[in-house]
């Protein structure tokens, strides 16, 4: 464990140079230091969130947020500061969401039956309406990649495009989802 | 945990090299050194009359003029600062303590005033000026902050917009009489809440990372 923690220290202590080499577009560098730097984001993460799942989204939009702004960080300056900063604010920004929504969100099982849409069969109004409560449940990022992607059948690319992320990330955000609603999906029927 | 690991790998194939900014203080001299010039080409066209500086209260009012500079150049220094992870804005007291005297020297030049109390709408035409001056400075420091963009885009367009109104305040101080009544001072502080406002709603867009 203590030697562990050495590693962990002596790792650290090679972080602002391995961003200076990925600012330089050195990529192995920069897998070497997101790869290394999991741990610690997760650890600030968990001090503010105590949903593992919830955890695991704001560690990943960390991720996403540090490659966007990677550029804005001085190698001469220790590199801790600037992550902490990052992963504590893409948390608190995750808590503020879910409490919007848990605020917006009503179940309201007898007005659904009592205003149902009657130009809708009653069966697609209550797929659409299980649809929207299933999606209702994920961060709001993974949300609109599902509705871009698979209901409004755009193409990864132009997902990508209209969220100013990599294709990359939107297949990651897509199978995050997926194992989400997988999971929320299973927990409902369980 | 394979997940982090798929999506760096996919971050660091895409990680092409990247051009650091430059520092805080040489981003907020840059915007000092492109607003000023751009909002008093602004403010000539609004007014071509230049305050009396051998009035009585002229030694206030240039206080006063030094003041907003001083508060404006430390706001955006501020704003700056904000944009990058893990910074912190500059020491607030400081902040309070320039932000007294300026107040103090408007105070002062309301009780010189003829009519101290004067008449409600008597400083629309400052309100006025400097929320047209201010329109270029907001539309460089949107652009200055969307360089970095922020994690913080409330509280930086919030300081940013402090700091434009500053330099519009200094910039109307050249041309505004170094006496004026309550209403007139009360406009001005209208005019710095509405470029707060401007810049927070314009900005949000574009300076959120």
């Amino acid at each position: 464990m203590t030697e562990q923690r050495k590693d962990s220290d002596a790792s650290r202590a090679e972080w602002p140079a391995w961003m200076q080499r990925a600012q330089d577009g050195d990529q192995a560098a920069y897998n070497r230091l997101l790869k290394a730097m999991v741990p610690l984001i997760r650890k600030v993460v968990r001090r503010k969130i105590d949903d593992a799942i919830l955890v695991e989204d704001v560690v990943q939009d960390t991720l996403l947020t540090i490659h966007r702004v990677r550029a804005t960080y001085d190698p001469s300056r220790p590199i801790l500061p600037w992550v902490s900063a990052i992963a504590s604010s893409r948390a608190i920004d995750a808590l503020r969401k879910r409490g919007r929504h848990r605020s917006r969100e009503v179940h309201d099982d007898d007005a659904l039956n009592t205003y149902a849409d009657d130009a809708v069969p009653a069966d697609d109004a209550g797929h659409a309406q299980d649809i929207r409560e299933r999606l209702s449940h994920l961060p709001d990022r993974q949300r609109e990649m599902v509705e871009m992607v698979h209901l409004r059948e755009m193409s990864l690319n132009d997902a990508a495009k209209h969220s100013q992320l990599s294709i990359g990330a939107v297949k990651s955000l897509l199978h995050r989802a997926l194992v989400r609603l997988r999971q929320t999906g299973a927990d409902d029927h369980g | 945990m394979d997940d982090h690991d798929a999506l760096i790998d996919t971050l660091s194939r895409e990680a092409a090299p990247v051009k650091r900014p430059p520092a805080p203080a040489v981003r907020a001299a840059v915007w000092i050194a492109l607003a000023l010039p751009c909002g008093a080409i602004v403010g000539l066209w609004l007014s071509r009359r230049f305050a009396d500086w051998s009035m009585p209260a002229a030694a206030w009012a240039l206080i006063g003029l030094a003041a907003a500079f001083a508060l404006g150049a430390i706001a955006m220094l501020s704003a700056f600062n904000l944009t990058i992870a893990g910074r912190k804005p500059v020491t607030w007291p400081w902040f309070a303590a320039i932000g007294a005297v300026w107040l103090a020297s408007g105070l002062v030049g309301v009780s010189q005033a003829a009519d101290p109390w004067g008449h409600v709408g008597s400083g629309w035409g400052c309100y006025l000026f400097m929320v047209t001056v201010s329109v270029p400075m907001i539309a460089l420091s949107i652009v200055g902050l969307n360089r970095t963009r922020t994690l913080y885009p409330l509280r930086c367009l919030s300081i940013a917009g402090l700091g434009t109104a500053f330099m519009t305040a200094a910039l109307l101080a050249l041309c505004h009489p170094p006496t004026g009544d309550l209403p007139d001072l009360v406009m001005h502080l209208l005019a710095g809440a509405t470029i707060i406002a401007v810049t927070v709603v314009l900005g949000r867009k574009w300076v959120a990372v």
